[in-house]
């Protein structure tokens, strides 16, 4: 199963240094603006600002370089070796699970350590007792990933790596169209400028606002994301070999 | 040279490297924060959770390097994820069993320090309290990296080696020791004792020994069982994530809280594990049993 691991992680390999290259903007970014800070309210909405771009980034690409891990599945050989190898279908899907599990969460992870850090320094610098923290931010975005995962996987082992691709992109860009129809057309009065908004969402993050409704959302949805992705990987189970008849005819 | 020999000195790089980070660098946190970090507002301060949490991953770290020192390669890592035969029994003990004890410390609590309290529940605040405790569940399962910093370190490195050099209770023992010993730098800044105390800081170090031996004796039954860190892991967070002040919360009552401040003690603390230590006392019987069947196999 290690072995199905080391080649996604082969294949990917040239996304994964463009990952570190951008890693390097989205870590030193919060870092820096954290060292910039006077105490000024301004200034901290800013750096909030940054912060929020670096670590949605981080997570936006964890989302779509994951497909990279899947280039070469349909190809005859890789079929072949995952059917008669040792692992058998069970420990090449499981596999696969793992590989779009570690990219997300080792994004997430040192997402988390840049924000703690950044807040730690501005704790520091502005006196701040409780500096903002983008933790709840970063945790929710990379369940939602893992959510979206386990549709798109079992998808992918039936009918194909591009329509799961597809339908991960699809579910993507309806969340997105349905936000901007919001903000087009919706009540966004309560919002007032950017700068509230920003405000606003910080202000949810770090639970000061949302009440009952949201607390119990971000308490059920690990518990949801973990059922949703095991059942998902049992589903893929017993979908892989359906998969590959297709791929044969 | 002898493999007891290396064991040894694995076991001494390993302990060295993951003291070292610790005992240098909460000093100097402290000294910039201006006071404690376990008191007043520093506790508080981001600096000291930040430091809380990338200090938790000093153990795995040393493992590592320890390995690589020692050209050990990555064997008996404990870094399997399996739930066949009968070990998925093993995470949801990792769930069920603190969740067990605090209900026991609760109710201890609520007997002994909140007797003159006017209320134990509120409904409103019950309904609050209930979201964050599978808040608390939640956040473990996603931010479980320090929990597994840790016991990668302790259950996966130390606890093997030390039994392969000492008889199985000398091995919990001595393990719980240098766990609760590798606090010290913590408990001296007034980590989960506070400062106030007779004895200080000794006696706070001596308590924590206490503890780490009966969590580390249930942690490491765990480990052995599932022949994997995760279990111990996610028991860890929880038992890390859900205070007593949590759970005393999930009575609902506001007035409670602030008897949740004054837990922060030693002679508090030590009534308030007596459900975790016999659970752990009976792990470490197990264990004992367990070790004394196989040398008799062999």
């Amino acid at each position: 199963m290690y072995g199905f691991l080391y080649r996604d992680l082969r294949i990917a390999r040239p996304m994964l240094i463009a990952s570190a290259i951008m890693l390097f903007y989205t870590i030193l970014a919060p870092i820096f603006g954290a060292l910039n800070l006077s105490s000024g309210q301004e200034d901290l909405t800013s750096n909030n600002l940054i912060c929020f771009i670096c670590y949605g980034m981080n997570m936006f690409f964890a989302f779509f370089v994951q497909n990279e891990m899947h280039k070469g599945d349909e190809k005859r050989l890789p079929v072949c070796f995952a059917i008669a190898s040792p692992a058998g279908v069970k420990g090449y899907v499981k596999s696969k699970y793992l590989s779009n599990l570690i990219l997300p969460f080792g994004l997430m992870c040192i997402s988390l350590f840049t924000d703690l850090i950044a807040a730690a320094i501005v704790d520091v610098r502005t006196d701040e007792v409780a500096p903002t923290s983008f933790i709840s931010m970063i945790m929710m975005l990379f369940q939602v990933i893992i959510l979206l995962n386990s549709i798109e996987l079992p998808f992918m082992f039936r009918f194909g790596v591009k329509k799961g691709a597809n339908l991960k992109s699809a579910i993507f860009i309806s969340i997105l169209a349905a936000a901007g129809i919001y903000f087009l057309f919706g009540d966004i009065s309560m919002f007032g400028s950017f700068d509230d908004f920003l405000q606003f969402l910080v202000d949810v993050m770090n639970g000061k606002k949302g009440g009952t409704t949201l607390l119990a959302l971000s308490a059920l949805l690990p518990l949801i994301t973990l059922g949703a992705y095991y059942l998902s990987y049992l589903l893929s189970c017993k979908l892989y070999l359906k998969g590959v008849e297709q791929l044969e005819q | 040279m002898n493999n007891k020999k290396l064991t040894i000195i694995r076991l001494v790089i390993f302990y060295t490297l993951a003291i070292l980070p610790l005992a240098i660098f909460t000093p100097i946190f402290s000294d910039l924060l201006g006071e404690p970090m376990f008191t007043g507002e520093a506790a508080a301060s981001q600096i000291t959770t930040t430091w809380g949490m990338i200090g938790m991953c000093a153990p795995t770290l040393a493992n590592v390097l320890t390995r690589l020192i020692t050209r050990e390669g990555l064997k008996d890592s404990y870094l399997k994820l399996e739930m066949k035969n009968g070990k998925w029994k093993y995470y949801l003990l990792a769930f069920g069993i603190p969740l067990f004890y605090m209900i026991i410390t609760v109710f201890l609590v609520l007997l002994v320090y909140c007797r003159d309290a006017e209320h134990w529940f509120s409904t409103e605040g019950t309904v609050t309290s209930f979201w964050m405790y599978f808040g608390q569940i939640g956040s473990t399962l996603v931010l479980i990296l320090p929990f597994f910093g840790e016991e990668f370190g302790w259950r996966a490195y130390m606890t093997p080696k030390l039994e392969e050099i000492l008889p199985m209770p000398a091995a919990l023992v001595v393990g719980g020791i240098l766990w609760g010993v590798w606090h010290a730098p913590l408990t001296v800044q007034g980590h989960n004792f506070g400062l106030d105390y007779p004895g200080f800081p000794f006696l706070g170090i001596l308590m924590m020994c206490i503890m780490c031996t009966a969590m580390g004796a249930i942690l490491t039954l765990l480990t052995k069982r599932a022949q994997s860190v995760f279990p111990a892991a996610i028991m860890h967070g929880i038992n890390n994530q859900m205070g007593f002040g949590v759970f005393l919360m999930l009575f609902g009552a506001e007035e409670l809280n602030e008897y949740a401040d004054k837990l922060n003690t030693p002679e508090s603390m030590a009534l308030l594990l007596i459900p975790e230590v016999i659970i752990g006392a009976v792990c470490f019987v197990i264990l004992c049993r367990e070790a004394k069947k196989e040398k008799t196999a062999a």
